[in-house]
């Protein structure tokens, strides 16, 4: 124990604590970018920690992650533009708050419940970690396909007012995710000879294309009308545009909800952010009492999604500091430069590293709090963004849209998909069609087919051993029985 | 202006002017890095860049265009200028395997090898609880069961381990993960029985947390003599990984020259030497861009051997 608080103190030094302040700004920065995201924030960072001292180096990019975490959230609320996939559950309440005049308010939320949630994690994360990754180890292809099938059936109740279209949007984001090299037999699929589509569609370009240059466009035609004196958001602007601390502790079930689903994801490896945020929207607008508040800009909404996504960051830490696997793009970039830096991940880690693993807790408790001062200081004026006009604000940030994918996603291709999905988006939105669920099946399809082709594969000598999983024959069990469940429930949850 | 001021004008010119024309490189040089940033392959890349930019006294701007194991970047190198100004880094089987997979347009003859860097070392790693503690151990555990469970990465260690089970007359069932991560779960939870890796299975070992039954790179490990290679155990495969840096075909000799000897320089740096040898954990070696083409184009025969065999 003297060992571990040692190492915690040596990590209070001022070094480690401006690294970690630079790596939150920096985060936090990046991560508001429309178009660019936490996993490219750090891919910048990593070159600049080279010649850090280890745990400065870690500290910074630690820093980044969780700044990155919230920036992301900025630019989803602010400007629809959701840097990475998970974010776009976090627009579904989020900018609808920001464009009814309060974006200070969903700011606000969206920084405390990723702070809280981020630090339940972490809590977990320092407290339990050998014993919960020796635990997540035991989940492999045939309950993580088990898990994937029933949360996706928890997330259908977010399809919308129109079962149909819901299921034919999932149903369309899945197809398009099947583009790419099969994972079994290395065959090219609709790649149409393009070596850039070999690993399949760049996902951010997707969901910034389908999500946010549709609205941007939309704005834009708003915007031609414009007149400044008349403004909705500028009048309402003012005024009850803040969270109060009552009104956060109202939401301290939905936030904690959030963190225990985040927290459990993050553990598992290989299912990752997007599925955490909007199994934790899910279940907030199941349990919720005024359910068909949710998506117009519903405080709850935006406390689900970045509790959940926040916390899946501290736990990914869990399989990737004692096992070395990465649950996520941001994990594995940081496994990279725990090993430039000397940090060996494995089961005797907290052994042979003791001093830097703990400070590396240290930093990220640090970071915690440095996310909350540096995002409560900014609120205010990244809350501004929304009073620019829309004729001024919109070319800047389709501009930098563009400029981001080329940048993250791998040059004029990638803008190229982003312009396509953007006239695809344009169609879905007119015929009110989930953008939501096209997302969702674009990220989790993958992950389905691989587990679901991973465990027919591991079965098909000897079938019986499915019985080995009872786990799994639970959820997969229960499966239609929750569908059954949430198709009666509809009425009351959908808004229509 | 007096008339030896501008003389010395001119001479001053001349003498900045003259050699610039001769030498490469004049601006600086764009590096593709095939790989996504933040990883070992693209830090080792960038750690070269860096004692480059000394050597040659030129900016080397590093871009990351990740994706199908350097696939994307060789077919944006292969269509820039061969000027020397952009040059590409990706791994020996993106020419050497990759190809014979007939999923890319290029061969090992559309570019220009600058050099060889640094080698990878690949292993085959089983669970603790594994069964057995050896490859013999592996291949009887297979025979009384009738099938074995594989985790794969990339079309290589798969073409590998089928042509193992031909020549062995085992079932291998392939599972196929998603990067090393996918396999490393597998094997570490114990839901295959042998699994592909890097070598950051070593430290893993070391720790007690696998167990490793071969080495899959012809040099083997050199710090575990223990670990037999493929080519020991008496299958006359390997997989031969390095990082390559290239250009596109037909590049200029001079600016090959240079960027060569360049490199040469930089696998002596301290730094670069720790990397590859503590962190990274691969091997030193250093390969002239002619014998780089040579080493790809024998890898290639053997390659189309292995598939010759596995699909017959």
């Amino acid at each position: 124990m003297d060992i571990i608080f040692a190492a915690m103190l040596d990590a209070l030094s001022l070094t480690t604590f401006l690294s970690v302040v630079i790596g939150v700004m920096i985060g936090i920065v990046i991560g508001a970018v429309p178009g660019l995201n936490a996993p490219m924030a750090i891919a910048v960072a990593i070159p600049l920690t080279f010649t850090m001292a280890p745990l400065a180096a870690i500290g910074m990019l630690v820093g980044v992650m969780k700044g990155g975490g919230f920036g992301g959230a900025i630019g989803a609320i602010l400007l629809n533009t959701p840097g990475e996939p998970h974010s776009a559950a976090t627009t579904l309440d989020g900018h609808p708050l920001a464009k009814g005049g309060k974006p200070r308010k969903a700011l606000q939320t969206a920084l405390y419940s990723s702070v809280a949630g981020d630090s339940c994690s972490d809590l977990v994360l320092i407290l339990l970690a050998p014993t919960l990754a020796v635990f997540a180890l035991r989940a492999g292809p045939v309950e993580l396909a088990a898990i994937l099938v029933i949360s996706l059936t928890l997330i259908a109740s977010l399809s919308g007012r129109s079962l149909t279209k819901g299921i034919f949007a999932a149903a369309l984001g899945a197809f398009l995710a099947t583009v790419g090299v099969d994972p079994e037999t290395a065959a090219p699929r609709f790649t149409f000879g393009q070596v850039d589509l070999f690993d399949g569609l760049p996902l951010a370009a997707v969901a910034i294309g389908v999500l946010a240059v549709p609205e941007i466009i939309l704005r834009l035609q708003e915007g031609l009308r414009y007149r400044p004196d008349s403004s909705r958001v500028v009048a309402n602007s003012e005024g009850d545009d803040r969270l109060t601390f009552g009104e956060f502790l109202n939401l301290r079930r939905t936030v904690l909800r959030g963190a225990g689903i985040g927290t459990a994801i993050g553990a598992l490896p290989g299912l990752g952010t997007t599925l955490a945020a909007f199994l934790s929207y899910a279940a907030t607008k199941r349990f919720s009492t005024a359910p068909e508040k949710l998506g117009t800009g519903a405080t709850e909404g935006i406390a689900a999604t970045e509790s959940a996504n926040s916390a899946v960051s501290g736990a990914n830490l869990i399989p990737l500091l004692t096992l070395g696997i990465p649950g996520n793009l941001t994990a594995a970039l940081l496994v990279g430069a725990f090993l430039i830096h000397g940090v060996t991940p494995g089961p005797l880690i907290f052994q042979r590293d003791t001093s830097l693993v703990y400070g590396l807790f240290a930093a990220m408790i640090m970071a915690n709090v440095m996310v909350l001062i540096i995002g409560s200081l900014g609120l205010r004026a990244f809350a501004l963004i929304v009073k620019v006009p829309p004729f001024i604000i919109y070319p800047i940030v389709l501009l930098l849209c563009v400029v981001g994918i080329y940048v993250s996603q791998g040059g004029f291709f990638a803008v190229g998909v982003m312009l396509t999905f953007a006239v695809l988006g344009f169609f879905m939105l007119k015929l009110e069609i989930s953008i939501v669920c096209f997302i969702i099946g674009l990220v989790l399809g993958p992950m389905i087919e691989l587990s679901i082709r991973q465990s027919v594969i591991l079965l098909s000598r000897n079938p019986a051993a499915i019985l080995d999983h009872p786990f799994a024959l639970f959820l997969f069990a229960a499966s239609p029985f929750v569908a059954w469940l949430l198709i009666r429930d509809r009425n009351r949850l959908s808004d229509g | 202006m007096k008339h030896s001021q501008t003389l010395a004008l001119v001479a001053a010119a001349m003498t900045f002017a003259a050699p610039a024309r001769a030498d490469f490189p004049q601006k600086p040089i764009n590096l593709v890095v095939g790989f996504r940033a933040g990883g070992g392959s693209d830090t080792a890349a960038r750690i070269l860049a860096a004692e480059m930019e000394s050597a040659l006294g030129q900016k080397i701007i590093v871009e990351n265009r990740g994706g199908a194991g350097a696939a994307v970047a060789t077919e944006y190198v292969r269509a820039q200028d061969p000027d020397g100004y952009s040059i590409g880094f990706a791994v020996a089987t993106t020419f050497s395997f990759t190809p014979l997979t007939g999923s890319v347009a290029y061969t090992a003859d559309d570019v220009t090898f600058i050099a060889t860097t640094h080698g990878y070392r690949t292993v085959m790693a089983a669970p603790l609880e594994a069964p057995f503690d050896d490859w013999a151990g592996m291949l009887e555990t297979a025979k009384e069961r009738g099938w074995i469970n594989y985790a794969s990465i990339i079309p290589l260690d798969r073409a590998i381990m089928q042509y193992v089970g031909k020549k062995e007359d085992i079932a291998v069932n392939i599972v196929p993960t998603r990067g090393g991560a996918g396999a490393r779960q597998a094997v570490l939870g114990g839901h295959v029985d042998l699994a592909f890796s890097g070598s950051n299975a070593l430290p893993m070992m070391e720790d007690g947390a696998l167990k490793i039954v071969a080495a899959l790179n012809p040099e083997g490990i050199e710090e575990h003599p223990a670990i037999p290679t493929l080519d020991a155990l008496g299958y006359g495969v390997s997989a031969v990984e390095a990082a390559v840096f290239f250009g596109p075909d037909d590049m200029d000799a001079e600016a090959v020259d240079k960027l060569e000897s360049a490199l040469a320089a930089a696998v002596q740096s301290d730094t670069f030497k720790d990397f590859v040898n503590n962190k990274f954990r691969g091997f030193e070696t250093f390969k002239t861009g002619v014998e780089t083409a040579k080493g790809i184009a024998s890898d290639a025969v053997a390659y189309r051997d292995l598939l010759e065999f596995i699909s017959e």
